[in-house]
């Protein structure tokens, strides 16, 4: 029930800000994330949450650290055979899903490449898979030979999700992958996102600025300010007993029933961040 | 104040943006249009200024204590725009230069008649910038738009916007491209500026709570209709239409978190 599923240590990561000069993007970050579970990452802009995400994906090298994959760690300089696993095992859906679609093309090529890329099928047999994976993420099959323009927002997310789960991956690091979305839609790939973390027996890192999304979707939740976790606990814990004054401060500027925003009490938790 | 009646858009020769919104807001009120994208509630804003898109096609009025906005032109219509109504838009980046300190957008309209700033157009951008809760106003005034934080430069533009002391505030999403501390900062010194300076509002925003927190009724828009309007808490908690039934089932339905300062627990 709790075998590890990622496992973060120590990811220390800078980026070069001008001559002689470098800013601490991820200070020291260690988080676990157990298989099958959904962690989401908390955080405002700046505070190093994608960077993460990008790292534990391959996008980025850290300075130090390591990330281990179903207790396998994955080297800092990996091979070719090394990178193409992990390319299978974690997956990732971004913001805004025509960042992985080709403007020009079928929707279907999409998932097609990320099949031909991690699989041994046949061209027939690719096509029979992908109009498998949009049945799973509930799309009509008739969408296989759409092109991007030709869907909405959500179907295009909904075409990313299917993209992902055609590496057969272990991890999905979804990075504000409902963020673009209008409410009503964003209910509708949140429930998807559920069912197939289940069906498929899948392990999520949601990264996210939105703790209604928080609490839809996650188990545990980690909260970031500047590249440094301040907070971490499950969904209840940190959303109804926060203890650091940053997530007390994130709580109560989210917009819920009966809130009022409220500068006075804004400027008392920051001075509280501050000291 | 402001009267919208069975105001109609038409792009093109089929594309219907708006279908017979009507809508009133009175003096010093605050009325939210809520809605997802494409509902038509930018469109029903830039219809009060006339900035809807070229070969648009609109029918119905719009009257602003009386006065058809629709059919001002010229020198009329522009002041209309500079002291009766102004508006906030999503990105600040996109209203002020990127080559002139912010203090030139602050005194842009307070020349004097040889085309020098007045004497006291600098103390008044000063004066603004305390408004919306800025301390370092010098530090502020001098900086290029770069130089700010998005939060910064939303208040900046807040205070240009306050400058004419209109009687009605549009704003479009204006806290959409910001984090969410900097949201509840922003919309709390643009809810304290309405009611210091008595303005009426009309707020764009795909948010249903942030709406309900600075506004005393709330259209509910969908593909180009208004199709609930109402207060805050009867949408809460009677939403009579099914589309705002399944605008607030979108969000979590236990709402969990209350923190001391919350007005209902």
């Amino acid at each position: 029930m709790t075998t590890p599923g990622i496992i973060v240590t120590n990811l220390t990561k800078t980026f070069p800000t001008g001559p002689k000069k470098r800013m601490t993007a991820l200070d020291a970050v260690s988080l676990t994330i157990d298989q099958g579970s959904c962690l989401a990452v908390v955080g405002e802009s700046g505070s190093g949450k994608t960077t993460l995400a990008r790292i534990i994906v391959g996008l980025e090298t850290p300075d130090s650290g390591e990330v281990a994959v179903n207790g396998e760690p994955v080297a800092a300089r990996a091979n070719r055979k090394e990178l193409r696993r992990r390319a299978r095992d974690i997956q990732m859906v971004f913001q805004d899903p025509q960042s992985s679609l080709n403007r020009r093309l079928p929707v279907r090529v999409a998932v097609d490449e990320v099949l031909r890329a991690h699989s041994k099928l046949s061209g027939a047999a690719r096509r029979e898979r992908c109009a498998e994976l949009f049945t799973l993420v509930g799309l009509e099959t008739r969408f296989l030979d759409a092109l991007p323009s030709e869907l909405s927002g959500g179907q295009k997310q909904r075409v990313a999700i299917a993209r992902a789960l055609a590496a057969n991956p272990a991890v999905i690091v979804l990075d504000e992958s409902v963020a673009a979305l209008d409410v009503t839609v964003q209910a509708q790939i949140l429930e998807l996102l559920a069912e197939l973390r289940i069906s498929q027996g899948l392990t999520y890192l949601f990264i996210t600025h939105d703790l209604s999304v928080v609490q839809m979707i996650a188990d545990q939740v980690v909260v970031m300010r500047k590249g440094a976790i301040v907070e971490r606990g499950t969904t209840t814990e940190v959303l109804t007993a926060p203890q650091h004054p940053y997530t007390r401060l994130l709580l109560a500027c989210a917009p819920r029933p009966g809130w009022k925003p409220q500068r006075g009490m804004i400027a008392k938790l920051r001075e509280e961040i501050a000291s | 104040m402001l009267d919208i009646t069975t105001l109609s858009l038409t792009i093109g020769p089929d594309r219907q943006i708006l279908r017979d919104v009507s809508l009133s807001v009175a003096a010093g009120e605050a009325v939210g249009l809520v809605g997802e994208s494409g509902s038509g509630k930018s469109m029903t804003l830039r219809s009060i200024l006339q900035i809807e898109p070229t070969g648009s096609e609109v029918t119905g009025s719009i009257t602003l204590d009386d006065v058809d906005v629709r059919a001002l032109r010229g020198e009329e219509l522009r002041r209309m725009r500079a002291n009766d109504v102004s508006m906030i838009a999503q990105n600040p980046h996109a209203v002020l230069n990127p080559v002139l300190p912010v203090e030139r957008y602050l005194i842009e309209g307070m020349h004097d008649a040889q085309g020098q700033p007045t004497r006291t157009a600098r103390l008044r951008a000063g004066e603004l910038l305390e408004q919306v809760g800025i301390d370092a106003v010098d530090r502020v005034l001098r900086s290029y738009p770069h130089q700010l934080s998005g939060g910064m430069l939303q208040r900046v533009v807040i205070a240009g916007a306050i400058a004419g002391k209109p009687r009605l505030m549009l704003a479009d999403e204006p806290t959409t491209a910001l984090d969410v501390t900097t949201q509840a900062e922003v919309m709390a010194i643009l809810d304290e500026c309405r009611h210091e300076l008595g303005m009426a509002m009309l707020f764009v925003t795909h948010d249903l709570d942030l709406a309900a927190a600075v506004c005393d009724r709330i259209a509910v828009m969908k593909d180009g209709e208004i199709v609930e309007i109402g207060l805050p808490e009867q949408l809460r908690d009677n939403p009579q239409h099914p589309y705002t039934r399944t605008l607030m089932e979108s969000r979590p339905a236990g709402i969990t978190w209350t923190l001391e300062g919350d007005t209902t627990p």
